[in-house]
């Protein structure tokens, strides 16, 4: 089921935008313009508010109670114009769930968005499937085309730490605390056992080492869709 | 110099030389009395004598002790007049020295003072005249030496001659003068302390006054009395209400203006949005040229500066308000930087520059301000990006320590040029703008960066800066971590 979006926005322009970006991701998207008409709305119906604050007819902050109040609590991501922590924490005090301070692009729009209707599935025990490569935490198996790879410990956990997040780089400094060292005190692992490490474990991985991506500056990731 | 010193001496300076000319002016007075008395006194002794000797040559041999000693010492009271010969003033045997010798001027009368050489010769000259008879009157000398007053005479009568010698001491001036005196000078001294003291203790506490009037917003001072000390209190009163009403009129229209700053970025922060929907829709846009693609990147990259802009104008009007306290709150980090990172992407993407992002797993709550937080690491990601090169990358790194008095750390890395490291050992100091940093790097870099120190210590963290093993920039902010975490 495609989920529903409602987008309070009194500036007409951007209104459009927002639900054009929205709907452009796939977004069920109803749009409206003024504060009693948000509150006029079946709020529990929606997936998500996008709420500005500065409304005609019923300010932001009314929306956000209203929202709060429903019998299935709606995430609500408010916009605000003013770069005002005051406001925006007061937003955040009422229950908002995150904000977006304009000016701001779409992309962020989306992250933020998505951020919120994504599944809590960061401490999944299940499997993790990238491509034809499936990594079990569980059974510490990893798996390519159904074929098991023999991983040292330390080059299971490195993946494992990689696939606990997949598609976000993790740095160095915390692939060492995970997997390179049981004694989380010592940070100062030489880095270039850190490479040694992933150097091999993408050798024995073969063409799906392509999964395990280099991120400069930072470390490595999992790569979900290269 | 103090008042109280200026008054003490110029007292002292008028008291003693006023007393020092009243005293010489006493005994100058005396000194003139003393001395016509000492040559009529002398004179008339040298008479009397002389008329003894011509009476002695007369009837009688003259006796050897009359001829040659023809001046004895007044020892005695009864050789002194009964009046004194000096005015008003006090004779005694100290007050005369009288001096003696024989008729050959070898021998001096053995109870006789020393005479000074130069008063010997003229006396010897003299009395070898008299007796060669070329003495036609009396011959008087008046020495005045350093110890008094001589008198100096030799007559002849009748192939007989006398000489005498008196000598004045110089007159001081009597104990009740002394007394007097130093009486005056010492009510001068106690006048000017006893006056000069309560100016200084009022001028003192204006001073105070003053001083604690000024710090609580120039305030009226309390007015004493109705000299000038008060004329100068009134004054400062009524430069104080004038500075009150500049300072109230400065702060409305310091008032004023940041409203119109915050209204004028609530009002571009809209349209702004939508630019950047349009831009970031041509991007999507498959079918544009090359050209095309170029020049939507330069825009996205125009309109990304134009967001940071507006960004560091609210958080300069935020941070120039006065009284205003910084608004912090626990608050996680990792969307925080996760948001910003987000926000820079487009830009990043239109520079042809990659911007990478690695947070920890845990939530990273730190006690900031987000606004202000996000501005300064987002000025640093701005930085990163607009001064690398295409084909440049740029990594964000947020870290904490996991100890209870943990530490969160938010670097920035580049791969650009880096800086001079002269510019760096500047670049964390607060009021240093890089001007070498900023001719290559030409603009907003200045209150990009003063604005990210100014919150690191707002927020009590600490922003550094190093040269990355890339050969570019690390730019480091870190602070305390909460310890709910």
């Amino acid at each position: 089921m495609t989920p529903r979006v409602l987008v309070v926005e009194d500036d007409e322009p951007l209104g459009r935008q927002v639900e054009g970006t929205l709907t452009g991701a796939g977004y069920d998207v109803r749009r409206v313009r003024r504060g009693d008409e948000a509150l006029d709305q079946d709020l529990a119906s929606y997936a998500l508010v996008v709420l500005d604050l500065m409304l005609p007819g019923a300010h932001g902050l009314d929306v956000l109670r209203a929202a709060r109040r429903a019998d299935l609590p709606v995430p609500v991501l408010v916009l605000s114009a003013r770069a005002d922590t005051a406001d925006k924490v007061r937003a955040l005090e009422l229950g908002a769930d995150d904000y977006l301070t304009k000016p701001f692009w779409p992309e962020e729009l989306l992250a933020r968005v998505r951020a919120r209707l994504r599944r809590p599935a960061l401490e999944t025990p299940e499997p993790v499937r990238v491509g034809s490569l499936v990594i079990d935490p569980v059974a510490r198996v990893v798996t390519i085309e159904n074929g098991p790879v023999d991983l040292t410990r330390v080059e299971f956990d490195l993946l494992a730490a990689l696939a606990r997040r997949p598609g976000a780089a993790v740095s160095r400094a915390a692939l060492v605390r995970h997997a390179l060292t049981a004694d989380p005190a010592i940070d100062d692992v030489d880095d270039r056992a850190l490479d040694a490490h992933v150097s091999r474990l993408r050798r024995k991985l073969g063409p799906a080492a392509r999964h395990v991506a280099t991120v400069w500056g930072v470390g490595y990731r999992l790569e979900v869709d290269p | 110099m103090t008042i109280r010193t200026r008054l003490i001496m110029v007292s002292l300076l008028v008291a003693i030389p006023t007393a020092g000319g009243f005293a010489g002016y006493l005994t100058a007075e005396r000194w003139k009395a003393g001395s016509s008395g000492l040559v009529q006194w002398t004179e008339a002794q040298l008479h009397n004598l002389l008329f003894q000797v011509n009476c002695v040559r007369r009837g009688h041999t003259p006796t050897e002790t009359a001829r040659n000693y023809v001046l004895v010492q007044p020892t005695d009271r009864s050789v002194l007049p009964d009046s004194s010969p000096f005015g008003s003033g006090r004779v005694d045997e100290t007050s005369f020295r009288l001096f003696a010798f024989d008729e050959t001027l070898q021998k001096p009368f053995p109870a006789s003072a020393v005479v000074p050489a130069v008063i010997f010769e003229g006396l010897a000259a003299d009395a070898g005249r008299a007796l060669a008879g070329e003495d036609q009157g009396p011959m008087a000398r008046l020495y005045s030496l350093h110890q008094g007053l001589w008198y100096v005479k030799a007559t002849g009568l009748g192939g007989n001659c006398a000489f005498a010698v008196a000598t004045m001491e110089r007159p001081l001036p009597t104990l009740w003068e002394g007394t007097a005196l130093a009486t005056m000078i010492g009510a001068v001294f106690l006048a000017a302390l006893v006056s000069g003291g309560t100016v200084v203790r009022r001028v003192r506490r204006l001073t105070r006054h003053v001083r604690q009037s000024a710090e609580e917003g120039y305030e009226p001072v309390p007015v004493e009395g109705r000299d000038e000390l008060a004329t100068l209190a009134s004054a400062f009163n009524d430069a104080g209400a004038g500075l009150r009403r500049q300072l109230d009129e400065v702060g409305r229209r310091e008032q004023t203006l940041r409203e119109f700053v915050a209204n004028t970025g609530h009002d571009i922060a809209t349209p702004l949005s939508v630019l950047q929907g349009h831009l970031s829709a041509l991007e999507r846009e498959t079918t544009l040229t090359d050209a095309a693609r170029a020049d939507v990147a330069a825009a996205i990259g125009e309109a990304d500066h134009l967001r940071s802009i507006l960004g560091n104008l609210a958080a300069t009007a935020k941070l120039e308000t006065p009284g205003w306290i910084v608004d912090v709150r626990a608050t996680d980090l990792v969307p925080l930087v996760e948001r910003l990172v987000d926000r820079h992407q487009p830009a990043a993407r239109a520079a042809g520059v990659e911007l990478n992002l690695a947070v920890p797993r845990d939530p990273v709550v730190a006690e900031v301000d987000a606004t202000l937080f996000e501005q300064a690491v987002g000025n640093l990601v701005d930085n990163a990006i607009r001064y690398n090169r295409r084909g440049g990358h740029v990594a964000v790194l947020l870290d904490a320590t996991d100890a209870a008095d943990g530490r969160f750390a938010v670097s920035v890395t580049d791969d650009g040029p880096g800086v001079s490291d002269e510019s760096l050992a500047h670049l964390g100091e607060r009021h240093f703008r890089a001007d070498e940093a900023r001719s290559r790097r030409p603009e907003g870099q200045g209150i990009g960066l003063a604005i990210a120190r100014e919150v690191a210590d707002r927020l009590d963290c600490t922003l550094s800066f190093r040269r990355a093993d890339s050969g570019g920039l690390t730019a480091e902010l870190t602070g305390s971590i909460s310890i709910a975490r």
